[in-house]
């Protein structure tokens, strides 16, 4: 979803009873002059324990 | 066969209306929303969704200049009993107007010494919202009170206003326990003290749904209103009808029992693994009036008002097989207010036998001085009073029989009081409608049936044919595939190229592909909604596919990202209306939301029959009557499809309890199924042009009906005649009838033409192993089931807004007023420099709570693909 050069996507968690749970997105950083990346959660009760970010490339348009 | 053919020729209408409407709308838009008035039409349907069930010695309106004492912790938490908590719940919401807040809006003096009580203890015992997702307590912990302080509040106002609110939900039925079903020790404490010192007392119910109410009979307040869940300006509403200015006119959609254990369906629900729907037609007020009249509190389309109205039948006429009902309401108090007119009809105890008393139409007046009348003329076809016989009493099986003899028809203000207006005389047995046997029970049962007003039992009549050769019979052919011969799927919305052309250029890959939805919040629809479907990979896409976005519903848009959306009152407070002009008015302003947010469809509305209170998600739902709940979607819908958007109707079919909803098999007749648990969706298939659907997560009859070939096949679309798609509700299991229910057996869901499995991390990948590859190669699926359901969803996306978008159409909308947006908390989290090398963020200040949001800065090198992973886990149940 392509706002004013901002890539926008988000992912939820399914699973639960304390098993870790491991999720991707992906983005192409086009057109981001000043990426960042915003978690909102619109739930309590989740752990965080790791985010990793990683350039996988350069991505065709 | 004529009436057959009349069907289909209705519906094939109803298809081309509900497409032109669509199509109108997914053309590229030009309009405004305008927030004031969004807000002002759901505040006016709130209102009139409030019952007001007692006004002894008219306590209530507020009189002007009158002080008022509030009670209940919950006028202080109102922005969590806007709407009901899990996905049917959770609109991240601008603003949510309590109770106070209303009343002071509308200049009325609140006992200030009194709320602040109230506020240090919220402050000290804040909101518990419970360990995770829908999981908050169903009612909060009460301040507790004492005498002094109802004694002083007492002294200083003229009303005592009690709140009470319950929670329930999405995964959560109501309990049989204090603080759920029934008051809690400190709720029952604040009553005894306010109804015992104040002279005027009105309680208020902030809930979803009914509750036990045989407290009233044991505090005695002068004034009890159900208020329901009101969305964002639930409270405005509330303050509207307790001063006046809106006259109540909601009538009860279900009815409130003198105890829960009177509901005939209480002794069969909750089982884990099983339940026998053994009341059979008879839910709610058909059991009550046909069997026990002396166990109802108040009846179903019960409600006061603070006038009074005299309603006459001035004309009854029944000729050409359509009965006409005139009936006067006459203004006779002092106020201003509305009227509904309630039609129900008694067939004659024939062989069938059916309830007492079956609603067949309503209307609602506008508002009518003190003194003035207004003529409704209120008009149904005999078939409608037809039932289903499910068990060749009648000689004519699996078919809809309008029994010889006299249908009394009744007409009043409730179903109680609804008076005998007139009969009809049906000479002789007539077939309205000859269908086939479809979705019967396996499982041996006995059901209830009337002799005359004694309940006798009878063996439900079980299924007779191979559901096996059924579907074996029913498998359609397919041309192979041809390879890409340049048809787009533009060429077939504008008709230069037949559907059938189109989809032989797809792979078997592409094809299974499009049976798989993607989500939660996919990155390729708009962000934080449930799901996407159509082309949701490069090569779908590239056949001009576009991808449509559905966001969780039904009373608002659920946006899981911080962005905001307007919340709605909830499907009970909706259905109290009797007013589907005015709910239709106001889901002319959702379809243009979900339209401003990129959003195709909204998850809803949800339609289950209210079978028993206790069941959580009732909130979301409209009724415990068919007829009241489909017409109410079709008004839903119909408003949003003039918009281009259009609502997933749901859950497909009897989702009647939340517990163990993922195994517990609902055991029903054929003819419950079709008279009550089918026939809304039948509506607003028919009526309300329905384009998709959603089914459910359990077993109906031991099919899962995410896979349910006689559900979606046989009943949905071979004799509704429906063309649209359907979709499973998320992550659902499916099973072939007798086998194991799995998540990964979508053959099975594909074989049964439920056309898309939500769903997925990655369609292309086949993220969650499901069996559509297998089932194809070894033939448990073919190329043409394939094809055929690529239609169904084809010939929706190629109507819905997404289309337009994708050829590089604009909309054009202006807001006006938009409400301020709160409720997120930002955080700013230390920032990353992003190489070649995978870089792991600093996770130890990340703030989790609900409507928390951490930003991380990044300095990346280059433009390029970049991943993201999260690893995390809760200690809540599945979510």
């Amino acid at each position: 979803m392509y706002d004013s050069g901002t890539v926008k996507g988000s992912m939820t968690l399914i699973g639960g009873n304390g098993e870790h749970v491991t999720r991707e997105l992906r983005f192409d950083g086009y057109g981001m002059m000043y990426p960042y990346l915003n978690f909102y959660f619109a739930q309590s009760g989740m752990t965080v324990h790791r985010i990793v970010v990683e350039h996988r490339g350069k991505q065709a348009r | 066969m004529l009436k057959k053919a009349r069907h289909r020729a209705q519906a094939q209408e109803q298809e081309q209306k509900q497409k032109q409407d669509q199509k109108q709308g997914s053309k590229d838009m030009d309009f405004t929303l305008d927030w004031k008035e969004y807000a002002a039409r759901s505040r006016a349907v709130a209102a009139e969704g409030c019952v007001l069930l007692r006004n002894e010695g008219q306590a209530l309106p507020i009189r002007e200049g009158e002080t008022v004492s509030i009670f209940g912790r919950i006028q202080l938490d109102y922005q969590w009993y806007k709407s009901g908590t899990g996905s049917g719940g959770l609109v991240n919401a601008p603003y949510a107007v309590s109770v106070p807040e209303g009343l002071r809006g509308a200049g009325v003096r609140i006992n200030e010494a009194l709320y602040e009580k109230y506020r240090a203890f919220e402050e000290a015992h804040p909101f518990d919202k419970g360990p995770g997702w829908a999981q908050e307590p169903f009612s909060q912990q009460e301040m507790p009170l004492d005498e002094e302080t109802v004694r002083e509040a007492a002294a200083s106002s003229d009303l005592a206003l009690v709140i009470l609110g319950r929670s329930s939900g999405e995964d959560r039925d109501v309990a049989l326990q204090e603080g759920s079903w029934y008051l809690s020790q400190d709720e029952k404490n604040m009553l005894r003290l306010v109804c015992g010192i104040f002279r005027r007392t009105a309680v208020l119910l902030n809930v979803g749904a009914i509750m036990d109410m045989s407290w009233i009979g044991e505090f005695h307040p002068q004034a009890v209103m159900m208020l329901w869940q009101g969305g964002c300006e639930g409270g405005n509403a509330a303050a509207d009808v307790l001063t006046g200015k809106v006259n109540p006119c909601g009538k009860l959609a279900d009815t409130v029992a003198l105890s829960i254990e009177d509901y005939p369906s209480t002794r069969n629900f909750g089982d884990a693994r099983q339940n026998i729907y053994a009341e059979d037609i008879y839910v709610g007020y058909r059991y009550f009036e046909t069997f026990a009249q002396d166990r109802v509190m108040y009846p179903f389309g019960f409600g006061l008002s603070y006038t009074d109205f005299d309603v006459a039948v001035t004309r009854f006429a029944a000729a050409d097989r359509q009965i006409r009902v005139e009936a006067r309401a006459t203004n006779t108090g002092s106020r201003s207010g509305k009227e509904v007119v309630q039609v129900y009809y008694c067939p004659p105890a024939g062989k069938l036998a059916g309830a007492a008393r079956n609603l067949v139409t309503f209307g609602k007046t506008r508002v009518l001085a003190p003194g003035e009348s207004q003529t409704l003329s209120l008009l149904f076809s005999v078939e409608d009073m037809a039932s289903y016989d499910d068990g060749g009493a009648t000689g004519h099986r699996s078919a809809w029989v309008l029994e010889a003899g006299e249908y009394g028809i009744y007409v009043g203000t409730d179903v109680r009081r609804a008076a005998y207006a007139g009969r009809y005389v049906q000479p002789e047995d007539m077939v309205t409608e000859q269908l086939e046997e479809a979705l019967a029970p396996v499982t041996p049962f006995q059901r209830m049936k009337a002799a005359g007003n004694r309940v006798t039992w009878e063996t439900a009549p079980l299924r007779t044919i191979s559901l096996a050769e059924r579907i074996a019979a029913g498998r359609p052919e397919a041309e192979p595939c041809r390879g890409d011969h340049g048809i787009r799927l533009k060429d077939v919305k504008d008709g230069r190229a037949s559907m059938e052309r189109f989809l032989s250029q797809l792979s078997d890959e592409d094809l299974i592909c499009l049976s798989r939805g993607e989500g939660m919040c996919s990155p390729k629809v708009t962000p934080g909604i449930a799901g996407a479907f159509g082309g949701v990979t490069d090569s779908l896409r590239h056949f001009g596919i576009p991808v449509a976005g559905c966001s969780d519903g039904p009373s608002g848009i659920r946006m899981d990202c911080g962005t905001m959306a307007f919340s709605n009152p909830s499907g009970t407070a909706v259905a109290c209306t009797f007013n589907p002009f005015a709910v239709a008015q106001l889901y002319e302003c959702q379809g243009r939301e979900l339209r401003l947010n990129k959003i195709d469809a909204l998850l809803g509305p949800g339609m289950n029959i209210h079978r028993n209170p206790l069941n959580g998600r009732n909130f979301e739902y409209f009724s415990e009557d068919p007829y009241l709940t489909g017409t109410m979607a079709a008004a839903e819908l119909t408003a949003m499809h003039r918009s281009g958007v259009t609502g997933v109707i749901k859950h497909f079919a009897c989702n009647n309890q939340e517990k163990s909803r993922n195994d517990a098999d609902a055991v029903v007749s054929e003819r419950a199924l079709r008279e009550i648990y089918l026939k809304g969706f039948e509506i607003a298939v028919k009526k309300g042009g329905a384009s998709c659907i959603m089914t459910t997560y359990g077993p109906v009859n031991g099919v899962w009906t995410a896979g349910n070939y006689d559900l979606v096949t046989t009943i949905l679309r071979n004799q509704w005649h429906f063309r649209g798609l359907v979709m499973t509700d998320w992550l659902p299991k499916i099973n072939d009838e007798g086998g194991p229910a799995t998540r990964e057996n979508t053959a099975a869901m594909i074989r049964a033409q439920n056309d898309i499995y939500m769903v997925n991390e990655d369609a292309a990948s086949n993220s969650r192993g499901d069996n559509a590859e297998k089932g194809l190669a070894d033939g448990r699926i073919t190329r043409g089931d394939l094809v055929r359901n690529a239609a169904n969803i084809c010939r929706v996306v190629m109507d819905m807004p997404v289309m337009e978008f994708f050829s590089g159409g604009e909309d054009h909308i202006t807001e006006k007023d938009r409400p301020s947006m709160r409720g997120v908390t930002m955080y700013d989290q230390p920032g990353a420099d992003i190489g070649e090398e995978p870089v792991e963020l600093d996770v130890s200040g990340l703030h989790t709570e609900a409507g928390s949001a951490n930003v991380y800065p990044l300095h990346i090198h280059g433009y390029g693909e970049y991943a993201v992973t999260v690893e995390a886990s809760t200690e809540t149940g599945d979510v």
